[in-house]
């Protein structure tokens, strides 16, 4: 193989070890994106489940205040609990991936349309009806017990969900910490395998191309100063194809040693006859 | 190419430029002949020749591809 091609497959040695780090890290990067976001999804839906359980209590203690004839505390709060149907549709949404968490918040929503809403309003027409105050009482205490075993059981459905959420949200966030420390991890050595080729392969390339030139130059000297049996320390190649520049100059030089030696075997050849 | 511009380049492969007046003296004073007119027949006795001329200052592995490259041309 020629110096040239040697070099050049060094080089693109190095090329492919740089090409193939830089497609580990952009992937690194990418991953570490997709799982930051993953991330922020889980906290989403954990802020979400939150505020969608503190409306749902709210429920529950505007109804109480309507029990107690502070009907325009108990709507004003009430109406803050309805408002929250963004958390609502938000979870919807994104509970749609995890269908076991889906069907949990899918039968808290019934509970609460189903049961506490229809009882809720119940309530707030008791309260504005002309009945006499102790059947408004009696009946808007059995409304209220029904809405608060209904707000316990969803409250309890709600905290089950929040529970698996903030698991996810634990995952998410460890995921992304042990991917991140990996992928660090696995950029250092990547640096350090590709400077260790690198230095392994420069040096390896400069003996291959120094040493025979070193060789060649101790022969010279000794050429030069009358010494033609150093031709038997220069290799000779079987098959040139395969030897590299430094072969062939070794070859040529081989030759003029051997082109030297015969004009001497000549010359004296000559000299033999002349003295006969 | 003629014959002994054949012979040259196998001599030329061992012994570079000094092949040219090596084969000149092998035919002149050996073979009795002029390079140019070398024919078929003489190769066989010029690789003998070449062998003996080449053993002496190149050692026995040259003489020996001298004398096999000379051969092949016949």
């Amino acid at each position: 193989m020629k110096i040239r091609q040697k070099l050049l497959l060094s080089y693109l040695i190095i090329i492919a070890l740089f090409v193939a780090a830089g497609a580990t890290i952009t992937y690194s990067a990418e991953r570490v994106s997709a799982l930051q976001n993953n991330v922020k999804q889980q906290e989403e839906i954990n802020d979400n489940a939150y505020t969608y359980q503190e409306g749902f209590d709210q429920m529950e203690f505007g109804t109480l205040m309507y029990s107690a004839y502070q009907a325009q505390e108990g709507e004003q709060i009430l109406s803050t609990a309805y408002a929250d149907t963004k958390s609502q549709t938000f979870l919807v949404n994104a509970l749609a991936s995890n269908p076991a968490l889906l069907a949990q918040f899918d039968s808290v929503l019934a509970l609460s349309n189903n049961t506490i809403y229809p009882e809720i309003n119940q309530i707030v027409s008791i309260y504005n009806s002309n009945l006499d105050i102790i059947d408004k009482d009696n009946q808007i205490w059995n409304l209220m017990t029904s809405i608060m075993n209904a707000t316990n059981q969803g409250d309890a459905q709600l905290a089950v969900i929040r529970g698996e959420i903030q698991t996810n949200v634990q995952n998410a966030n460890d995921a992304q910490q042990s991917y991140t420390n990996f992928s660090i991890i696995a950029i250092v050595a990547f640096i350090g395998i590709i400077s260790a080729v690198s230095v392994t392969i420069s040096v390896v390339m400069g003996k291959r191309i120094t040493n025979p030139l070193k060789k060649l130059a101790t022969v010279a000297q000794k050429v030069s100063q009358g010494d033609l049996d150093q031709r038997y320390y220069l290799k000779q190649n079987a098959d040139p194809k395969k030897g590299d520049e430094i072969d062939d100059l070794a070859d040529a030089f081989k030759k003029m040693i051997n082109a030297f030696r015969m004009q001497e075997a000549l010359l004296k050849e000559d000299e033999g006859k002349e003295n006969k | 190419m003629t014959l002994d511009q054949d012979c040259l380049l196998v001599l030329t492969k061992q012994m570079g430029p000094a092949a040219k007046l090596f084969l000149d003296r092998q035919c002149r004073y050996r073979l009795k002949k002029d390079p140019t007119k070398l024919q078929k027949e003489d190769l066989a006795e010029l690789a003998e020749l070449c062998f003996t001329g080449t053993q002496t200052a190149l050692g026995a592995a040259a003489a020996d591809s001298v004398k096999k490259g000379i051969l092949a041309l016949i």
